[in-house]
């Protein structure tokens, strides 16, 4: 239980215990509440008043499976409030296994001056010189991190978008296999990162000096009985292997609440080439990896590892929010040149989903034809290599939309949707609309609701509540560091009680249902209070314009939950 | 009745002549509805079958188009 304080500007790093005000804390609930206590809420993102903070989740480091996520937290330059960024990989763990609560970081390095964070198997830190990474790729990065310090450790980075400052540049994180293909995308941290001097955290992954459990038989007990649940649960047992997320791509177009052409339609041209299905068969003709392992401890292995023709490594995971976002946005209807995307994402150091609507907002202003995939890799390239209209598309959809003076940009917060279309998924635009982070569907995303009946996705009525409750426990899932995936089967009231089960043996202090939602509650608050006291009001928590002017084919729906009812969310 | 069902998830590998992207054809008694249709099929509530028609899911008595089309989707989560 120590946090590591990191100073770029002295280039020391200091232990000390959590303070009692941040005990029991983990993930999100810790970054959320430490930026909102630390972070001057009107301060330059990218100056040296904000501080970031990188916190496994409460469970993380421990046995349970599944469960190596790490919250990435600070004040969001895409944004302009507060932020948490989730990432899988094997960093978390590590941390975890460290009795590392948290690593804050602050200051800034004098400019043009580049560092690494060592963490060694004692959990002892230092920051080191590294000019000579500046500007690498992250895999060439990660490979010469690897090199150096050696393959039993686990690197968070940033690529040339981090360097750049762009507001959606992503932090990678090493997987299983040691590849940065895993991407804390969201909210630009990527950039923060860079503006502080920190090209990455090298992590050892032999450590073992976990927090004691509270009771080390409880949790034992409970922690088999949750990996049963998940291996039998059909979604997390069987799709999560054959398919991945990516299997969402037929469920989400046959019911038209796919955003495609820049969420000009609803169903893709042709979805069946980029689905979950043809894709698990092309990586299976092909020799690739249709289920794998992307981060520490996991059993649902959501990845994959997608393989040209020729059977060459190009990409892992391709998964549903980038198949969506550099294919369906894009209308490029090809896994490989997505596949492609992707690659570059990652080694550039991008959110896919910011990057590919990006790329959409272009193409719907003019710029370049839908569907041209090469266009949109050289557009990549253009981003990679920092050129003056790389650095719009690297700063998201509103900078597109901004510099072409194009009203379609479906962005919340200046971050974009996922996804899920809000005309035909009304709740998701709910959550898109209210969430602090700015459009996230990982804050609150209904769609097993919709395909389970438990709502009529096209109808107003009822969404607000559904979304509401789905932040609420996202919120406190987000504490714990279960990967969502995992987290799925926590709907169901007696998982939920073996999971708090599982929390209550960690620390030592009972928890019921009431109190889960407790700490969701207690998370979204700070987030709001930061966001308030930065400048947001009521008005941030809108949708753009169209979605309430034009209607998605094919069910012709706007996004007609009212604007009251949107601002009685968080009325807790 | 007929229709055309095509099946999604890890059901398709159930089925040796459901093609990617044509599907199966299916014969049904006329007025035969959504569960008719699981059940013909074999799909038991375990494997969370969702029956999407026209966009929309439906619901077990709900009837089914005759020569129309049929995706059986399984119940996900997002990610
Ligand atoms: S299911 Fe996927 S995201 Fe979740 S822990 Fe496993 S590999 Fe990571």
């Amino acid at each position: 239980m120590k946090f590591l304080r990191v100073d770029m500007k002295t280039k020391t790093v200091k232990t000390e215990d959590v303070p009692p005000a941040y005990r029991g804390l983990g993930g999100r609930g810790l970054t959320s509440i430490l930026v909102n206590d630390e972070v001057p809420p009107g301060c330059d993102p990218l100056g040296p008043e904000n501080r970031m903070v990188f916190a496994p989740g409460l469970l993380t480091g421990t046995a349970l499976v599944n469960t190596s996520r790490i919250s990435i937290g600070a004040k969001s330059p895409l944004t302009g409030g507060i932020k948490e960024s989730n990432v899988g990989g094997t960093v978390p763990a590590a941390l975890g296994k460290l009795g590392i609560t948290a690593v804050v970081v602050e200051g800034q390095a004098p400019e043009g001056e580049l560092y690494v964070l060592r963490i060694d198997a004692r959990g002892e830190a230092a920051l080191e010189a590294a000019n000579e990474c500046k500007g690498m790729r992250t895999y060439a990065l990660v490979e010469k991190l690897l090199g150096t310090y050696g393959e039993k450790n686990g690197v968070l980075c940033i690529g040339p978008a981090g360097e750049f400052l762009m507001s959606s540049a992503s932090i990678q994180s090493s997987d299983a296999d040691g590849r940065p293909c895993r991407a804390a995308g969201r909210g630009g941290l990527g950039a923060v990162m860079g503006s502080k001097g920190l090209k990455a955290l090298v992590v050892d992954l032999t450590g073992k000096s976990p927090d004691a459990l509270a009771d080390p038989e409880a949790f034992k007990e409970q922690a088999k009985a949750f990996a049963e649940i998940l291996r039998k649960n059909p979604f997390t047992g069987q799709m999560m292997p054959a398919l991945g997320t990516a299997g969402l791509v037929s469920a989400v177009n046959s019911l038209g609440a796919f955003p495609s052409y820049n969420a000009t339609q609803g169903t893709l041209e042709g979805w069946e080439k980029v689905s979950g299905e043809a894709l698990a068969q092309m990586i299976q003709d092909r020799g690739g990896k249709t289920s794998h392992m992307g981060c520490t401890q996991c059993i649902l292995h959501c990845s994959n590892d997608f393989v040209d023709e020729k059977g060459g490594f190009v990409t892992s995971s391709l998964e549903y929010e980038t198949i969506w976002s550099m294919g369906g946005m894009t209308g490029i209807v090809d896994l490989d040149a997505i596949a492609r995307l992707d690659r570059l994402a990652d080694d550039i150091g991008l959110d896919t989903m910011n990057t590919g609507v990006a790329l959409a907002v272009a193409m719907d202003a003019g710029y370049r034809p839908f569907g041209d995939a090469e266009a949109a890799l050289e557009m990549m390239e253009e981003i990679g290599r920092g050129t003056d209209m790389g650095k719009i598309l690297g700063n998201g959809p509103a900078a597109v939309g901004k510099h072409f003076n194009h009203h379609r940009v479906p962005v919340v917060k200046n971050q974009s949707i996922a996804a899920y279309d809000p005309r035909g998924m009304q709740g998701n635009g709910v959550t898109y609309a209210t969430s602090p982070m700015g459009a996230d569907h990982t804050a609150g995303n209904l769609v097993g609701q919709y395909l389970g009946r438990a709502l009529d996705p096209l109808s107003p009525e009822g969404q607000v509540e559904a979304s509401r409750n789905a932040q609420i426990a996202m919120a406190a899932l987000d504490c714990t560091g279960i990967c969502l995936l995992a987290g799925t089967v926590l709907g169901n009231p007696k998982v939920l009680d073996v999971f708090l089960k599982l929390i209550a043996a960690k620390t030592g202090e009972d928890i019921d249902a009431k109190g889960w939602g407790d700490m969701g509650i207690r998370v979204l608050k700070a987030e709001r209070a930061f966001n308030r006291n930065a400048g947001f009001t009521s008005r941030d928590d809108r949708l753009p314009e169209f979605f309430r002017e034009e209607p998605l084919p094919p069910h012709n729906k706007t996004f007609l939950v009212p604007d009251e009812e949107l601002d009685s969310i968080f009325d807790f | 009745m007929r229709v055309f069902v095509r099946l999604f998830g890890t059901l398709a590998g159930r089925f040796p002549d459901h093609d990617p992207v044509k599907g199966i054809e299916i014969d049904l008694p006329g007025g035969a509805v959504v569960a008719d249709l699981l059940e013909h099929l074999g799909i038991s509530g375990d494997e969370s079958g969702v029956v999407a028609v026209d966009g929309r899911v439906s619901a077990p008595d709900d009837p089914l188009p005759d020569q129309g089309s049929v995706n059986i989707l399984q119940k996900m989560h997002g990610g």
